[in-house]
């Protein structure tokens, strides 16, 4: 099974310098963030849509096509009924239902902008890229590795317990019996092999990771991996230029409801 | 003079919490450029050896060290691991944990970057360590996509870029198919060829032969050195030690021979020249006449994000009363179909059938008692406080009652000989034992046909053949079994039937002898026959095993 999202192609996202990658996801929640009107937010949404397309990420959406066709969903049904409750001349009666239904969109589109550009980020990132972009922000070495391993571990784990699941229900174990006490409680013969696996698996990996010198050095080098290049330069004034226009318009009042 | 790399000084080591010193009366002396060999039966020190050559013990693993060990010139007291990770590359048996990275070209590059290697020879460092184990065109390749015997290669490649002037390798091979473990050797011979000094624990002596030295340890101690020329001169005494000596050194032992090098063309060269023969024989037929109780039809399995199905239409049944072997190189599609058989995979195409009756159709308790499962790691499986519990908790599951819970208890403890350790923690058994009590918990679900995957992988000789043995038993009581194995001479030795799978389609099902003697076969799907048969074919007689070959020379 294929836990984690980046996919290896040669795209024009997949080679922005790691820190532009950042901060077009940075860029994508500063933008929407304060902003209501579905109309006002459509232009970071098909944006986003594009790039996922060109970036080859489509197969990463489909992936989550649950998550983003519940999103709109609740969205609707949450914010249709109770959209500015308490906020009108009566005190209870909800808003106005032509406002609420526009926020419940905008607030949809908002919700599948930042679910949008996680995937696309994730999609075109590897998980060397994202520490070594944080690193470059002075997040010490230690703590982006310890990322960087949860990352590679995740996976590992969810492998090793679903391997564990199966071999307990080989031997009878029934998940779906009983209440829900007995059902936790079902859990386990799942749970010991799998901690007692990942404290094998972390005393190993400590092991290899000493054998090949981490710690060793104060100053560790660095292998040239990205560098920042016009066309980095490029995207990331195109990216201060559409923050700047959304928060410009936040703080001018533009693309905000009423109510809110 | 040569130049000593590593040396032990009747070097004396116990772990914190252990009764006995793992490491007894060490002395040694390794020099430039030389391969030495580290064998002996699981808890015979081997690993704790390596592991005080790079300080792995006691750095990270406390541990009492008498004695004196030096690396590379220097007294090794004062040193950490990590100030030799330069100088002194270990590669693990398990490839998984060696391997932190999400690309194979940063896999490469942790290492350079921890040591603080320059930058701008970095690149050209990682292109000349893949392309040394052949890893080139592979940098963007993420390491959890890769076959296990280019794992292993990658974790070399790992170690290669930094260089290190000794190599110490811990049973590199265990995990690896035949494929895997050509490519692993061919690679030592490479490293060996270009002056690294070599230290390599493994079980496959086969593998071992080129080596310059050999050395046995037994319960901490050296119990046998020398050059494996006159290590194999005297194959009883490594077997005593629980060590399994290829077959041919056996052969030239009971022959009275004297050859060296030890393969194939050599022995039978000198067979010829002292005009032996062998006694004509042929494959012996598989028996064919229990009814078919499981059954795949026309089974397709595709794994979610593969690109090529695992499986591509097979049609297999497993007769009662047999015992079969399913076997083929990693990726051929034996353990999808082993666990399509078993319930554990559900979905494709196709059909799997219990006694006529769809798989799936069977309740908890019917499945349990049609097939079971038994997995290559015993410690997916193992959570109890005693081996009772563990093995009890199968029967429970099914609503047993207390009295033939303990009843099945029983008889799976006696079936596998674990009688005595029924109060143990099993976490704190050896590997073979709990390899045992693994199979004894599927055993007390008394199932119709018992599948074990892989289940002598890590194990010693002495081991292996203790469970082996256990499921010879099993099957002549009446047990239907299927092993999925890579090891050739436990297919020998203790199969009936065979089926070889190549990219996921049977390409060989009957007689185990009928494959053997169809060398060109099994090279086609990566699988070298035992040492034995492969005499035996090339003095154009049959055997699949040892014994049967020295009945037929004899």
């Amino acid at each position: 099974m294929r836990v984690n999202l980046y996919l290896d192609r040669r795209t024009f996202l997949h080679g922005l310098h790691p820190l532009v990658k950042l901060g077009l996801l940075a860029a994508t929640f500063a933008s929407v963030y304060g902003i209501d009107r579905p109309l006002a937010l459509a232009p970071v949404a098909l944006g986003l849509a594009g790039l996922l397309i060109a970036s080859g990420a489509t197969a990463n959406v489909r992936r989550f096509a649950v998550m983003f066709l519940a999103v709109p969903v609740a969205s609707f049904v949450m914010w249709t009924f109770f959209y500015g409750y308490g906020q009108s001349a009566a005190g209870l009666a909800p808003s106005p239902r032509a406002e609420a239904i526009e926020f419940a969109a905008g607030m949809a589109l908002k919700l599948e902008s930042f679910l949008a550009a996680s995937v696309l980020f994730l999609s075109i990132t590897r998980v060397e890229e994202f520490t070594e972009a944080l690193r470059a922000l002075g997040m010490p070495y230690r703590m982006s590795f310890a990322i960087a391993m949860a990352f590679r571990l995740v996976p590992l784990f969810l492998t090793s317990a679903l391997s564990v699941v199966a071999a307990q229900r080989a031997r009878g174990l029934d998940f779906s019996r009983g209440g829900v006490l007995a059902r936790l409680a079902r859990y386990v013969p799942v749970v010991v092999p799998v901690f007692m696996g990942a404290l094998r698996r972390a005393d190993a990996m400590a092991m290899a990771l000493e054998t090949r010198g981490f710690g060793r050095q104060a100053r560790r080098t660095s292998f040239a991996r990205s560098r920042f290049t016009a066309r980095d330069a490029g995207v990331t004034a195109l990216l201060f230029a559409v923050v700047g226009c959304y928060l410009w318009a936040w703080a001018h009042g533009y693309g905000r409801l009423r109510a809110r | 003079m040569s130049e000593e790399t590593l040396a032990f000084e009747g070097v004396e080591v116990r772990y914190a919490d252990a009764a006995a010193p793992a490491l007894r009366n060490i002395t040694l002396r390794v020099e430039r450029g030389e391969m030495v060999a580290v064998v002996g039966p699981s808890g015979a020190g081997k690993s704790t050896l390596l592991k005080c050559s790079n300080r792995i013990v006691p750095s990270l693993k406390p541990a009492e060290i008498r004695g004196g060990v030096r690396v590379l010139g220097r007294t090794a007291d004062e040193l950490h691991v990590r100030d030799l990770a330069d100088r002194v590359g270990f590669i693990f048996q398990d490839f998984e944990a060696q391997l932190f990275s999400t690309s194979v070209e940063e896999e490469v590059v942790f290492g350079l970057e921890q040591l603080g290697v320059d930058p701008r020879v970095m690149r050209r460092r990682i292109e000349r360590a893949l392309g040394a184990v052949g890893l080139g065109g592979f940098e963007r390749r993420d390491p959890t996509t890769l076959s296990g015997g280019e794992k292993q290669r990658l974790a070399i490649a790992a170690v290669l870029a930094l260089e290190p002037e000794l190599w110490l390798l811990d049973e590199p091979s265990t995990d690896l198919d035949p494929a895997g473990r050509r490519e692993l050797f061919a690679l030592l011979a490479r490293l060996r060829a270009a002056h690294a000094t070599l230290l390599v624990v493994e079980h496959d002596l086969e593998a071992l032969i080129a080596a310059d030295r050999w050395i046995v340890l037994d319960g901490g101690r050296i119990a046998v050195e020398g050059t494996p020329r006159e290590v194999l001169s005297r194959p009883g005494e490594l077997a005593a030690l629980g060590v399994r000596p290829p077959d041919l050194a056996i052969v030239c032992e009971r022959l009275e021979l004297s050859v060296w090098p030890l393969d194939v063309d050599s022995v039978i060269a000198r067979l010829r020249a002292g005009g032996r023969r062998a006694r004509r024989s042929d494959p012996a037929p598989s028996r064919r006449e229990g009814a078919a109780v499981l059954e795949a039809r026309g089974v397709r399995f595709r794994y979610e994000d593969q690109a090529q199905d695992a499986l591509g239409g097979v049609d297999f049944a497993v007769r009662e009363g047999e015992m079969v072997a399913l076997i083929g190189a990693n990726g051929s599609g034996k353990s999808t179909l082993a666990r399509l058989l078993g319930g554990i995979l559900e979905g494709g195409e196709g059909q799997i059938h219990w006694r006529g009756r769809p798989l799936s159709a069977l309740g908890a308790r019917e499945r349990a008692a049609a097939v079971g499962y038994v997995f290559q790691n015993p410690d997916d499986q193992i959570f109890a406080a005693t081996v009772k519990e563990e093995i009890a908790f199968g029967p429970r599951q099914l609503g047993c009652p207390g009295a033939e819970i303990e009843a099945r208890v029983r008889g799976a403890v006696e079936a596998v000989a674990l009688a005595g350790l029924e109060a143990r923690d099993p976490f704190l058994l050896t590997k073979g034992e709990r390899q045992k009590v693994a199979v004894a918990s599927i055993l007390a679900l008394r199932p119709a046909v018992l599948i074990l995957d892989e289940p002598t992988t890590g194990l010693d000789f002495r081991e292996q053949t203790a469970l082996m043995n256990v499921l010879r038993r099993l099957h002549r009581a009446g047990q239907t079994v299927v092993i999925i194995t890579h090891v050739p001479w436990v297919v020998g030795t203790y199969a009936e039937r065979t089926v070889l799978l190549e990219a996921g389609r049977i390409v060989y099902d009957g007689p185990v002898g009928g494959l053997f003697a169809d060398e060109a076969m099994c090279r086609g799907a990566d699988f070298v026959p035992p040492e034995a048969a492969r005499l035996a074919n090339r003095l154009g007689t049959a055997a699949v095993d040892l014994e049967g070959l020295l009945a037929l020379l004899e």
